[in-house]
């Protein structure tokens, strides 16, 4: 699993490459949260999962439980660049319903303005 | 009037669908396979010959003797499943009192509600897939080699005459359109007579639904099949054989094959489901589900037969381990001394799939007696003979894949015996370790006790008269 972080316009874009699954969900927290409590004043975050291969219902889990953090902070999620796979798991599971899902970060970026 | 149904050639549709055999997919909520009995009922054929292929199993206990089709179903493999029509061109005098044959994942598709045109006079009707025949009908004293090899601007009569207007299920875009347009009307055309579905709404036998559970047609679904409170089925819902759908689920607009767990609270809508594998129409993308919470195969049963093959074979392995220990212990120092022959590891797929290490026999010196003598009474079996005693192999069964080299082929094969002695036997005593698919499926299809014996008295029998012949190429 690869993660990046940056700031773009005030808010938090993270890049997750490979596959988000319950063996490496523990690790994807810890970075998530560590960087969030490092940037208090970011408060709407994107998560760029264009190079994300495949997501199982824990790695899910910990997107909801992100979604609250946000939430708690006054924030929000918005998910961008979901990839075939990935979109079903979404699909079946009904996450679409949870998420805001768009096709490129800047259109993400631009809604949670 | 004869027919032959080749099941045992490769189909993008069945390979993107899973491991099942294809011609058991459901289509409108029975097997395609049962599409092609029919048709075969309703010509009159005397009789059925399914070569066999993937899912072989599945295949013939499915189709029995055919008498539910008032058929007579006879089975057989082909050797070659790259050139289907061998099997036609083997005995061609068979077809000269007409022939139905179908090759590959042909739907009969109807063009209008029974009764339909019966055939008449001479001729066939054939439908081509790339350069292969994939449907022919040859009505009697035609030569139907001539039909097989003829070409595109050929003399052959209009599907349409038999209200027919048959295709190739070319893909899983094909597939799903095909369930959607049954579901939704079309399937009325293929109801036996004395059955009717007004309501747009086909339930199986044995199939519980709590009075929570919201149907909303038009949807079919299978026997056996149980649908837990408050889950919503449809509309355009083709559910399989053996289904479990659990709470709160909503199925529309979707084919669920046979023997699926469908966990709670999903949402399923315009998606095919094989297995834990969950497929898009549209695009073909397909996503293994790992956790059988969501979404698993139910298993298929145990055979007893397995159960006997598998003591069996463990008995066997320990009675030969102990006669061999001590001929190993002795001629194996003295082989490796004077540099004849050797063992090196190879990573395979053992039995559940877990890959495992096997010694693998390697000659040096070809004509050396004691190297015969030691492959004539197949001591360089005995460390895989020794696995077999302690369950890490079977005794009997098919060649222990590779890994990587074979993964298509563990992916066709339902059942998987990987196994110290099989077909593949003598010839890896002739250094020859590649792996024939069609050993691996005849032996899935045909394993029983007796061709366990077989095997175990080819092998040793064989190299034993081997040694004695002298025979140097079947002992390298």
């Amino acid at each position: 699993m690869n993660l990046q972080f940056e700031v773009r316009e005030g808010r938090g874009v993270v890049t997750l490459g490979g596959a988000l699954t319950a063996a490496n969900v523990d690790s994807f927290r810890d970075q998530v949260f560590r960087w969030m409590n490092e940037h208090d004043s970011v408060r709407q975050m994107v998560l760029d999962l264009g190079a994300m291969e495949f997501i199982d219902s824990a790695g899910l889990g910990l997107l909801i439980v992100l979604l609250k953090r946000c939430g708690e902070r006054g924030g929000d999620i918005r998910i961008a660049r979901l990839q075939k796979r990935a979109r079903l798991v979404f699909e079946i599971t009904r996450a679409y319903k949870v998420f805001e899902i768009f096709d490129t970060v800047d259109e993400a970026l631009k809604a949670s303005a | 009037m004869r027919a032959v149904f080749q099941t045992g050639v490769v189909s993008a549709c069945g390979t993107a669908l899973g491991e099942r055999a294809w011609c058991l997919a459901p289509v409108g909520g029975k097997p395609l396979i049962e599409y092609w009995l029919e048709w075969a009922a309703e010509l009159h054929v005397e009789e059925v010959r399914v070569v066999l292929g993937d899912g072989a199993d599945e295949v013939e206990a499915y189709c029995g003797d055919g008498s539910r089709w008032g058929l007579n179903i006879q089975y057989g493999f082909l050797k070659t499943i790259e050139d289907p029509d061998s099997y036609l061109r083997r005995a061609p005098d068979l077809w000269r009192d007409g022939l139905l044959y179908l090759c590959g994942p042909v739907f009969p598709h109807r063009l209008s509600q029974p009764p339909w045109p019966a055939p008449a006079g001479g001729g066939a009707y054939r439908l081509v897939a790339g350069a292969r025949t994939a449907c022919l009908l040859a009505l009697p004293g035609t030569d139907v080699l001539s039909m097989l090899d003829a070409g595109c601007g050929a003399d052959f009569r209009a599907w349409s005459e038999l209200s027919l207007d048959p295709f190739l299920i070319r893909d899983v875009a094909a597939y799903f359109e095909l369930n959607m347009s049954l579901v939704k009307g079309e399937g009325a055309r293929y109801v036996s007579p004395g059955y009717l579905s007004h309501d747009g709404a086909s339930i199986g036998y044995n199939v519980l639904i709590p009075p929570s559970v919201e149907l909303r047609p038009p949807l079919t679904i299978g026997n056996d099949c149980r649908i837990h409170p408050m889950a919503v089925i449809g509309p355009n819902a083709v559910i399989g054989n053996h289904v479990i759908v659990d709470q709160q689920t909503e199925l529309s607009d979707c084919v669920v094959l046979d023997g699926v767990y469908v966990g709670r609270n999903l949402e399923f809508r315009g998606k095919i489901v094989s297995g834990s594998r969950v497929i898009s129409p549209d695009d073909g993308a397909a996503v293994e589900i790992t956790e059988p919470w969501l979404l698993a195969q139910l298993d298929a049963p145990v055979r007893i037969g397995d159960v006997a093959r598998a003591l069996a074979g463990w008995a066997g392995a320990v009675v030969l381990m102990m006669v061999q220990g001590i001929p190993f212990a002795l001629m194996y120092p003295a082989v490796r001394f004077f540099g004849i022959g050797g063992y090196h590891p190879s990573e395979r797929l053992g039995p559940g799939g877990k890959p495992v290490r096997i010694p693998v026999w390697t000659v040096w010196k070809f004509q050396s007696r004691l190297g015969r003598a030691f492959t004539g009474l197949g001591l360089d079996l005995f460390p895989l003979i020794a696995r077999a005693a302690f369950g890490r192999l079977w005794l009997c069964g098919q060649a222990p894949l590779h890994a990587e080299r074979d993964a298509s082929l563990r992916q066709r094969l339902s059942r998987y015996f990987p196994a110290a002695l099989g077909y593949h036997t003598r010839r890896a005593a002739r250094g020859d370790e590649t792996v024939d698919p069609m050993e691996c499926l005849y032996y899935e299809r045909y394993r029983s006790l007796a061709e366990d014996g077989r095997i175990l008295f080819q092998t040793l029998a064989g190299r034993f008269f081997d040694a004695l012949a002298g025979d140097s190429a079947g002992l390298r």
